[in-house]
This record gives structure tokens, C-alpha cells and sequence, in this order.
């Protein structure tokens, strides 16, 4: 210990113990911030296995059945199951039509696309993601859903995230918006400490693309239109550079002056000398 | 004294301060550079954590960067109003003040495109404005309608320096640094006062005289037209574009009137800007300070009138909510007691004018930009949304901070390299001194 700082060791102590509480309360806060299920202990034991997908496609987000509980008074009393969900299309098959590629895992993990049978532009879609390992089911995977785009620059947009249940599914609800023909989807299970990242992907058909904006009746004046804009602002832009033109004459004439005075000056210094 | 001898005498006041600004003007240059690391230390904060640093969200999603912005364009009208349109008219008392109005008007234009560039998510898109920008939104207006009045307010900022500039390179070139003899000799364009140099440039400016006045007038309108073609409460009103208009040429008065009052006691120009001034701005400012009281009423009588659903939201968090206190401030503060200082013969004075441009600038910023655009956003429209909340972060106000502090930086800094007032124009019209001016305005 050095001289001359007798309470360094208590300082050192004092310190340790400050920063502790530091890294305390950054543990704890972030876990007071996010959404206590207090709604999800009261839920009965055949929903409450879904967890915060039970109500949320992704947080705070209600889905289907959290809209129907918070209608029914945030009472589990008289919902089923399926809650309050619309006509959500129906995936074909057992557990709806795998479709698409899908990678696997080291640990064997495979992610596969749901897709319903019909996708329409701008109506809502459940897109669900089968996770499984070794053939079985995975639960409480966290799956994250993209959507390949081409916006400027090629890249993935980020649809929603859900945990898988007991059964390995994972849902979210979509609404499709792209103008393309197709559309293509990637389900995919964020890399974890001991999951590496597995993902599918699927194409599907889009039911009435096309333009996202419908062409609305439109006042029409004649010889009125844009034309009159580029015009109008045309006229300033000339302007300003008519006077830019008009400064960079000044200098001219200066050098003109300056030139004429120089003459003069040489002028009268030969007839001086006459 | 010979005619040359007294013309030098009258130029040195004016341009003293070009040489030796003094230690208050340093520190306060300083101060505010401070200010402006601050923000942009903010800023690159909100550029690698995005906007989501701000309180702004989907539904308030605009806050102190566009009321700031909105606030910048108002004041960038004082230029045009105080230069061009009064000169278009043949007045020749606003001469002295010409310049500091025109340098607050392109400083304000820049301080209002940062703010545009601090509110975007990803300023590295900002060239796809221009490239995918479509002609029917009102949105790419504002883009042209600036653009346009910042390169001619420029110009037009330029064009009466070039004399002023040639004074400084003939009288101060042999003093200054040699950068800077550089920077005023390419600057002056040569001008050596004959009489075709004065002939082109009196053409130029009177060409952009009568250009820049509809311009300006545009970019205010266009401005306005942002909100108005919305159908939100507030906004959707045909009044809102002259309205625009008043409330820029009050607040682009009242910044003259802070800043003039601040140089004429900071350089000792009493012999300048004299009481004649002071009187001409009061009456101005008076009389627009009651169309926009005016305008102000007949703004909000219809929404109170018809109370329509979404506008008893607005005027209900106006009158009574949580925008009240700001509202009824922005009532006397800014119109109340500013007519009672300008009316009262005892605070008619350079002092009771000044105290009275500031209340008037605190809240042109509050109600005809932060109260034009939070309260309408608040309000909710989807009926799945309730009362929009939104508090300005730590970031925004250092942000927001740093770009006011930068506007009032950039035209001290323009004043320590260019005469404050328009040395030729003021002894043109003077004769050869300051004091033979002061008399013949007084006279």
C-alpha cells in the first residue's frame, strides 16, 4: 500500500461495493422494464403453456386472442384456446404445408415456413415457423421473421419475433404489403449459447399485387400542371444567375480600370519625359 | 479636414470591430462553440442509437427539431422584408440595419436545413430527397421553395458586400493576416468604385430585389402548406399560410431589433443606429405584433365555434391540458405585455422595445412552432390510440441548443470578418460622416 493514503484500502472496498450496486441495478432494471405477466399466472394451465404468445404476437402487440381478452375484460372466463381468432388461413396439411428450404443447426436444429394455403396483399396472415430438433418439437425457441426486401439496397426486414410453444410453433401476424408477385419469407432462430443459428426460407405467390396506390379521380384544369413549377422556379434559378453574371462582370471592369490606369499613368510619365 | 480624411474618420468605428472585437466578444464566442461540440456530440450519439434517443414516437413524431426548424424559416424573413421590400418602397432609414438582417436571414436558413438533417433517421439518405422526391408533395415544395431562397438570399447578402469587402481589403489589408487580405482581395471582385462597376452591381441587386421578395414569401407559404394540406386539427386551415407569413415578419423584426441593440452598445455604433431606427422597427413591430394577435384569433374562433371532435382534443390540451400553461404564456407573453411595453410612454424606449423583441421571439418559438406541432400530434385520431405524450430527451434540447447557439455563432463570426453596417450605402446616404447621418435622420 502506498504511503500517504491510509484509507486506500477501504476506498478500494467502497468502490467495489459501488460499482456491485451498479452492476446490480443494471441487472435488475432492465427486468423491471419489461412486461410483468401478471395476466399470464391467472391464465388456466392449458394456456398459460403458450406463454407471452398467448396474448402477444410480439410485445406489447395483441394478437388475436390478447384482443379478445382484453374485450372480454381481461378475463380468461368463457375464451378457448383459439380465443378470439379471425379466419386466419388455414395451413394445409397437419401442421400446415412446409415449404422451402430449411437449414440445420449444428445441435440439429431445423426451422421450417408455415405457409397458408392463399396469401392475399394486405390482409392479415399468420406465418408460423416449425422448430425442431431431431425430428421432435423444440419449445421456447426464440424466432425471429424477416422478409427479404429490395429497398435502395437488397437486404431483410424485420417482421416480428414469437417463442415457440410445446409443439414447436412459433407465430406472428403478417400483413403482406409488397407490390412483387412473390414474396420471400425467413424464419430464423437467433444464435444463443448453446444453439447455433438454423433459419428456412420459403417463396410464396402473393394474391392481387400489383400497385399499392389506386389511381383516385383528380381535379383536372386545363394548361395547369407541374409544367408550371419548373417554369415559376426556372425564372428565379435565371435570375440568380443573371446577377451572379452581372458581379462577375464587376471584375472585369476593375481589371479594365486598373489597366486604364496603369496606361494613363505610363502615358504621362512619356510626355513627363519629353 | 479634407473630404477623404473625414470619410476615414466616419469608416473607423465600423470597422474597429473587425480588428480588435474585445475579450466579451470572445468569450461569448466561445460559450457558444461550446454549446455547438456539445449538440454535435449528441447528435453522433442519436446517429449510432437512431432517433429512438429522442422522445419522439409513432405518434408525436415530430418535436423540437421541426418547431426549431419552423422557427429558423420565420426569422429568415426579416432580410427580405427589412432590405428588399423596403428599399423596393425607397425608404432609406432601414440602411444601417440592411446587413445584420440579411446575415440573420442566411444564418437562420442554415440553422433550419440542420435541424431538417438532424431530424432524419438516416441523413445519409438525404440525396434520395432529390432523386425519388415526387413534385405533388408538399414536402419537396419546402425542399425547392428553401433551396431557392437560401442561394438567392446569398447572393443578395453578397452583392451589397462586395464595396464593404473592397474598403476592408484597401484599409485593413496591410493589418490583417495574409489569409485574410487573400480572402478579401478574391472576394472583392476587383471593385475599384468606378462608375460601370456601380451600374452592374446597382442592376444585379435591383434584379434580386424584386426576385427574392416573392421567393421569400413562397418559402413561408410552402412552409405552412406542409401542415395545412394534412387534415388534422390545427393544421387543416386555410389561414394557416399568411398567418405564416405575419408571425415571420413579426419574429424576423423582433431578432433585428435583439441583435441591433446588442451591436450598438457591444461597438458603440450610437452614431449609426440611432433613435430614428428604433422608432421606424417599434412601429413595425407594434403593428404586426396586432395582425398577429389578430391572425391568432381568427385562427382558433372557427375550431371553437364548430368544436368538431378531434378540434375540442386540440383546443381542450391548449386552453386547459397539459399545453395550457405554454399556451396562455404565449397570450401575454407574446402578445399582452409586448403591446403594453411598445404603448406605455414610459418603456417606449430602446430598452423597453428590446425587452419586448425578446418576450416576442421566446414565443414566436413556443406557439408558432412547438404549439403548432405537438399539441396536433398528440391528439389522437386512430381510435385504438389515446393522448399522444411527448417530452423532449436530454439529446433533443442539447441538439436544439447547439443549433440556435450555432445560428447566433455564425453571424458573430460573418461580423468579425465584414462590416456590421453597409459602410458605402450608409455614407452614401449620409454624406461623408456617421454623425452628419444621425443628424440628417434626426432632422
Amino acid at each position: 500500500m502506498v504511503r500517504g493514503f491510509p484509507y486506500s484500502r477501504r476506498m478500494e472496498a467502497v468502490i467495489c461495493i459501488l460499482f456491485g450496486l451498479v452492476v446490480a441495478l443494471g441487472l435488475v432494471l432492465p427486468s423491471v422494464a419489461m412486461a410483468r405477466p401478471e395476466f399470464l399466472s391467472r391464465a388456466p394451465a392449458n394456456l398459460s403453456s403458450r406463454g407471452c404468445n398467448l396474448c402477444h404476437s410480439q410485445v406489447p402487440s395483441l394478437n388475436d386472442f390478447g384482443q379478445a381478452f382484453k374485450q372480454n375484460s381481461f378475463s380468461f372466463a368463457g375464451l378457448t384456446d383459439q380465443g378470439g381468432r379471425s379466419e386466419t388461413p388455414v395451413a394445409t396439411g397437419g401442421k400446415g404445408a412446409v415449404a422451402g428450404a430449411a437449414t440445420q443447426g449444428d445441435k440439429g436444429l431445423q426451422v421450417k415456413l408455415m405457409l397458408p394455403a392463399e396469401v392475399v396483399r394486405g390482409e392479415k396472415t399468420g406465418l408460423k415457423a416449425w422448430v425442431t430438433a431431431g425430428g421432435e418439437p423444440v419449445d421456447g425457441e426464440q424466432v425471429r421473421f424477416y422478409e427479404e426486401t429490395d429497398l435502395f439496397i437488397g437486404g431483410r426486414m424485420y417482421l416480428g419475433e414469437a417463442t415457440t410453444n410445446a409443439e414447436g410453433m412459433a407465430e406472428i401476424d403478417y400483413w403482406p404489403m409488397a407490390t412483387e408477385g412473390e414474396v420471400k419469407l425467413v424464419a430464423q432462430v437467433a444464435a444463443g449459447a448453446d444453439i447455433p443459428a438454423a433459419e428456412g426460407a420459403a417463396t410464396f405467390p402473393l394474391v392481387a399485387a400489383g400497385p399499392l396506390v389506386e389511381p383516385v379521380a383528380r381535379l383536372e384544369v386545363p394548361f395547369l400542371g407541374g409544367w408550371l413549377v419548373f417554369v415559376l422556379v426556372g425564372a428565379v434559378w435565371a435570375i440568380y444567375l443573371y446577377s451572379v453574371y452581372s458581379a462577375l462582370q464587376i471584375r472585369r471592369l476593375g481589371r479594365e480600370a486598373v489597366e486604364e490606369k496603369v496606361a494613363q499613368a505610363r502615358q504621362e510619365r512619356r510626355y513627363a519625359s519629353i | 479636414m479634407g473630404k477623404m480624411a473625414r470619410k476615414a474618420k466616419a469608416e473607423d468605428p465600423l470597422l474597429a470591430p473587425l480588428l480588435h472585437p474585445g475579450w466579451g466578444y470572445n468569450l461569448v464566442v466561445v460559450i457558444l462553440a461550446a454549446l455547438v461540440a456539445w449538440g454535435i456530440y449528441s447528435w453522433a450519439g442519436q446517429l449510432r442509437q437512431g432517433l429512438a434517443v429522442t422522445g419522439m414516437r409513432d405518434q408525436v413524431f415530430w418535436g423540437l427539431y421541426i418547431s426549431t426548424f419552423i422557427f429558423f424559416v420565420s426569422i429568415s424573413l426579416t432580410g427580405t422584408f427589412l432590405s428588399a421590400v423596403l428599399r423596393v418602397t425607397g425608404n432609406t432609414w432601414q440602411v444601417p440595419v440592411t446587413r445584420l438582417a440579411e446575415v440573420i436571414t442566411g444564418a437562420a436558413l442554415l440553422g433550419a436545413a440542420a435541424m431538417i438533417v438532424v431530424d432524419m433517421g438516416r441523413p445519409d439518405r438525404l440525396l434520395n430527397v432529390f432523386i425519388y422526391g415526387r413534385i405533388q408533395s408538399p414536402l419537396i415544395w419546402d425542399v425547392i421553395a428553401i433551396t431557392s431562397y437560401l442561394v438567392g438570399s446569398l447572393i443578395y447578402l453578397y452583392l451589397p458586400l462586395i464595396p464593404d469587402i473592397a474598403l476592408c481589403r484597401d484599409r485593413l489589408g496591410q493589418v490583417v493576416s495574409p489569409a485574410r487580405r487573400k480572402l478579401y482581395t478574391l472576394l472583392a471582385l476587383g471593385w475599384q468604385d468606378t462608375p460601370a462597376q456601380r451600374e452592374r452591381l446597382e442592376k444585379a441587386i435591383g434584379a434580386m430585389t424584386v426576385t427574392i421578395i416573392p421567393v421569400a414569401v413562397s418559402v413561408h407559404s410552402v412552409t405552412a402548406w406542409i401542415y395545412a394540406m394534412t387534415i388534422r386539427p390545427g393544421w387543416n386551415s386555410t389561414i394557416l399560410a399568411p398567418y405564416f407569413v405575419a408571425s415571420a415578419f413579426l419574429s424576423g423584426v423582433a431578432m433585428v431589433i435583439i441583435f441591433m441593440s446588442v451591436y450598438r452598445r457591444a461597438f458603440h455604433l450610437e452614431n449609426y443606429i440611432t433613435p430614428l431606427q428604433y422608432s421606424k422597427l417599434g412601429w413595425l413591430l407594434l403593428g404586426l405584433t396586432l395582425a398577429y394577435a389578430y391572425f391568432s384569433f381568427a385562427e382558433l374562433l372557427p375550431g371553437a365555434y364548430k368544436l368538431e371532435e378531434h378540434e375540442v382534443g386540440l383546443l381542450s390540451l391548449l386552453f386547459t391540458g397539459g399545453q395550457a400553461m405554454l399556451f396562455w404564456f404565449s397570450i401575454f407573453g407574446g402578445i399582452v405585455i409586448p403591446v403594453a411595453l411598445m404603448c406605455w410612454p414610459k418603456t417606449r424606449n430602446v430598452a423597453g422595445l428590446t425587452i419586448a423583441s425578446i418576450l416576442i421571439i421566446v414565443t414566436m418559438w413556443i406557439k408558432k412552432s412547438y404549439l403548432l406541432v405537438v399539441p396536433t400530434l398528440q391528439v389522437p385520431l386512430m381510435p385504438f390510440f389515446t393522448l399522444g405524450q411527448y417530452s423532449p430527451t436530454l439529446a433533443e434540447w442539447t441538439i436544439t441548443i447547439a443549433g440556435i447557439a450555432g445560428f447566433i455563432l455564425v453571424v458573430l463570426l460573418f461580423f468579425r470578418f465584414f462590416p456590421v453596417i453597409t459602410v458605402w450605402e450608409v455614407t452614401e446616404t449620409s454624406g461623408d460622416s456617421g454623425r452628419e447621418f444621425q443628424f440628417s435622420l434626426r432632422a
